[in-house]
């Protein structure tokens, strides 16, 4: 984690995969692969922040998804409600999905262990009831938006082309963004309370502060990565921010290996094209995702990104042991 | 007005008892074995499923409940032997994702078998009338037959760890595992005991409630997340506590969904109070639980101290 | 005149009815190296808990080169150098010693952080070479890319108190350093506090083992059943009827 600095890895990886879209959209002459690969961005953005306070932090939210909704549900009422414009879009969802963490933070970092993942969990669900039972919401159905964030004149959101390269460049600084907060004197003290909160106290960390500050962080970040994806979908439904989502978001950060650098982007691409792949095959595909998971939680713990460095024979940044 | 009120006190006690049942098994299976099952839900679908199914061979409503409870008492003691085994030494998140992973194979199970609409769940004649109960209230007897089977089976549960050589186990291994190895019983067959007891009662509660609920795919997640929240409140691993925290959910909930708009609409507008009540009153049980987690991180009672 | 670099008064605490700690007074002069030694249940590990701040006192007060500190926290304290070790070492065990260690200066330099430091690495080139630096003087240079878990247990020591070094006390609490260490590893121990630490920071050192106390002391307080039995310089100590009959003799089994 404190040897290697370059935030190269990570900006390869993504221009990799973000490249790899246009060329395929362009070989097969079909947009929708553009599709399938924002939605890849979206997750990988959602994952990294849940990365962040999962495997940097050692905080097993079970809530995460939260953020998701907050930021489209944010995004969508003031796109509907006349105010499309990203400048004004992005702070209020910052704020919003910033300050909610904080709440859910403060209450949820009380407790630790199993305490920690059911209340998150449980905290999430009052989002996911609130969307669910309010008319202004839309309530179950979900709600349609009809305006994507504008950026400035001539910018066409509809444009295919155009609004995939605002997906990938919003991806792109936020991910850059989660990892130099990795790299920071920040991430520094977040590992060293993740590893033993009593000794950091006794140096002089602030332990709930850290923590507080890594969650309400991630919990921002993830709320983006909902404005991003209410843009993409044009829709906002309770279903963003539901548990089965947050149980996603956390199998896509395992898949792609937990407190790396690189795994959520892994992760995210692998999942979405399984994803893709197994839905086209059959629409009961939950069934074969199941036993994917369980299959990889038992066997192939390192996650993706653990399997390439050793592949490089690398050193890996950080082993995947921050989960308990 | 008094029997409105009485009636709805007897609804919240009714789905207290069935959180009971399902966060009597999570809480003990954490207790004993640390080990967080969030697949607890899925059981708690099978039973219902399990019930429906076994009606329609038997005929018997009571025979089917019974033989839905012991059909995932076995499914249960499958998956412990078989998969959540090798997962006590595992972290809590490894818990968290396998027990994930067998909810989605359960729900597609499900709905690749019975469709993904509900299934009807029909009550036989003699239970589904009304009875007449004091302050003039008619209330249905179904339901008063959950909260007696309820009742029954929590005594029943109370006894089997208080006074069983058992249950001694149990209480011992959840309070200090180290003290339990070193009395030479045998851990892994108890576990197994354990986990399939806890599947048996959310198996159990499933079949009840089916003529209660919509029995459908997905039945499992809204019963599981809310035992959570009773296993929260009420304390990790506490039996006691878990009861005490499921009459409370139970009315609560229950209460909330009956009267928060009344009570609202005479404080705002009728069109605020329509629009807020609901809402709120599916929120309550998670700002309860907020409240008192915020108050005591530990839940109401505790388990003593473990190591 | 000069304060104490650490000053206590007074402190009592009870646990329920016992008495653990009764009216205990200890000063630590600048610079020097104070033992508090005693048999087992004197209070010596509910003395430094009161002094680090994770227990509170029923009375008593606590000051930090003059500054009365007994309202703070024990994250408060440990920002103004009041560093302690463990008995039971307690290390970041998923990190490299060199990280470990790293972790201390950031806690010396950046007690508390800005806003910015959530996106940038302050000191990076400086902390590299004080790293070094202390792997140097403490021996540790060959495992610096090891986790604690493979050390061995002097190895490990040594690592605790070079942590707590790096971490700029302004005074050392050294909660039973030599315990559990093997006679040559306990010496090397004693060489590195005598000629790394002593005189540059005052040290209250809690140790059973004699030798080593009347090696390292530049006074000595000795606690039985929570009260002061006796203080003063390891040959009163050393002479002192009271003590020997009290607490001398009983070490001579061992």
């Amino acid at each position: 984690m404190m040897t290697r600095d370059s935030a190269l890895p990570v900006l390869l990886i993504l221009a990799l995969a973000a490249g790899l879209g246009p060329l395929g959209a362009l070989i097969s002459d079909d947009p929708y692969i553009l599709s399938i690969f924002e939605r890849f961005l979206i997750f990988a953005v959602a994952a990294s922040s849940l990365n962040l306070i999962l495997g940097y932090g050692g905080m097993v939210s079970f809530g995460h998804a939260v953020y998701l909704g907050i930021g489209a549900y944010a995004t969508g009422l003031l796109a509907n409600a006349g105010y499309p414009s990203l400048w004004l879009q992005l702070p209020v969802v910052v704020l919003t999905s910033g300050f909610a963490a904080f709440l859910i933070g403060m209450i949820a970092l009380r407790t630790s262990g199993v305490h920690f993942i059911m209340i998150t969990l449980a905290l999430a669900q009052i989002l996911y009831y609130l969307a669910q039972s309010s008319s202004a919401f839309g309530g179950d159905d979900g709600m349609v938006i009809y305006e994507r964030s504008a950026l400035w004149p001539g910018y066409d959101a509809f444009d295919p082309w155009q609004f995939y390269g605002f997906i990938a460049v919003s991806a792109l600084v936020l991910i850059w963004l989660v990892d130099v907060v990795v790299r920071s004197d920040f991430g520094r003290r977040l590992v060293a309370v993740r590893e033993n909160g009593q000794r950091a106290n006794a140096l002089g960390f602030d332990v709930m502060g850290t923590r507080l500050t890594a969650f309400v962080i991630a919990g921002a970040v993830c709320g983006l990565a909902g404005l991003l994806l209410a843009n993409q979908s044009e829709f906002a439904t309770p279903g963003y921010s539901n548990w089965q989502r947050s149980g996603e978001l956390l199998a896509v950060v395992i898949l792609g290996g937990v407190g790396t650098r690189t795994g959520p982007v892994w992760g995210a691409l692998v999942f979405v094209v399984v994803e893709h792949y197994l839905a086209s095959v059959t629409s009961h595909w939950p069934i074969l995702f199941g036993p994917l998971l369980i299959l990889i939680v038992l066997f192939f713990h390192q996650g993706l990104a653990g399997l390439f460095d050793s592949l490089g024979r690398r050193l890996r940044p950080q082993t995947g042991g921050g989960a308990k | 007005m008094t029997a409105l009120i009485l009636e709805q006190l007897l609804n919240g006690l009714q789905l207290g008892v069935l959180l009971f049942l399902i966060a009597a098994g999570l809480t003990l299976i954490f207790g004993v074995m640390d080990f967080i099952n969030l697949s607890h839900g899925s059981l708690f679908m099978l039973g219902a499923y399990f019930a429906v199914l076994f009606q329609g061979l038997t005929g018997s409503f009571l025979f089917a409940v019974g033989l839905a409870g012991l059909a995932v008492c076995l499914i249960g003691l499958l998956f412990e032997v078989l998969l959540v085994r090798r997962l006590y030494d595992r972290s809590h998140l490894d818990h968290v994702l396998v027990t994930y992973g067998l909810i989605l194979v359960a729900n597609e199970s499900v709905s690749i078998v019975w469709g993904a609409s509900p299934v009807f769940s029909g009550l036989p004649g003699e239970l589904s009338g009304l009875v007449a109960l004091p302050f003039g209230i008619s209330y249905p007897l179904y339901r008063l037959l959950v909260i007696a089977v309820g009742i029954a089976v929590a005594a029943l549960l109370f006894w089997l760890v208080k006074e069983t050589r058992v249950g001694m186990r149990v209480r011992a291994g959840a309070t200090n595992r180290t003290i339990v190895s070193v009395m030479g019983v045998n851990i892994s067959l108890l576990f197994t005991m354990v986990f399939a007891f806890g599947a048996f009662l959310a198996g159990l509660a499933g079949a009840l409630a089916g003529p209660l609920l919509s029995v459908q795919p997905g039945m499992g997640e809204t019963v599981l997340i809310l035992s959570f929240v009773v296993v929260v409140i009420g304390g990790l691993g506490s039996i006691k506590g878990a009861l005490l925290a499921a009459v409370m959910v139970g009315l609560i909930d229950t209460m909330g969904r009956a009267f928060l708009r009344d009570f609202l609409s005479a404080f705002f507008s009728p069109r605020v109070a329509s629009e807020a009540g609901p809402a709120l009153a599916s929120m309550l049980v998670y700002i309860l639980m907020a409240l008192i987690l915020f108050f005591r991180p530990e839940g109401l009672l505790p388990m003593q101290k473990r190591s | 005149m000069t304060h104490p670099a650490l000053d206590m008064r007074g402190i009592t605490v009870r646990f329920g009815g016992i008495l653990a700690l009764n009216e205990v007074n200890l000063s630590l002069a600048p610079g020097s190296v104070h033992a508090l030694i005693g048999p087992n249940g004197a209070g010596k590990t509910t003395l430094v808990s009161v002094l680090s701040g994770e227990r509170r006192p029923n009375q008593g007060t606590v000051s930090l080169n003059g500054r009365d500190i007994s309202g703070l926290s024990a994250l408060r304290r440990a920002r103004l150098g009041l560093t302690r070790t463990y008995q039971l070492t307690a290390l970041f065990q998923g990190l490299s010693l060199r990280e470990n260690l790293l972790l201390s200066l950031v806690a010396r330099d950046q007690p508390s952080l800005s806003a910015l430091d959530i996106f940038r690495r302050r000191d990076k080139a400086r902390h590299a070479a004080e790293v070094e630096d202390f792997l140097n003087r403490f021996a540790l240079r060959d495992k610096a890319g090891e986790k604690p878990a493979s050390l061995s247990h002097g190895d490990r020591r040594r690592l605790e108190i070079a942590m707590a070094l790096a971490s700029g006390p302004e005074v050392l609490l050294l909660d039973e350093p030599l315990a559990g260490l093997s006679t040559s590893d306990a010496e090397a121990l004693v060489r590195t506090i005598n000629e790394g630490i002593r005189g540059r920071i005052p040290i209250l050192l809690i140790e059973h083992d004699m030798d080593a106390v009347f090696q390292l002391s530049d006074e000595i307080t000795v606690m039985v059943n929570g009260t002061v039995l006796a203080n003063g310089k390891p040959d009163e100590i050393r002479a002192s009827p009271e003590v020997q009959a009290a607490y001398l003799s009983e070490e001579d089994d061992f």
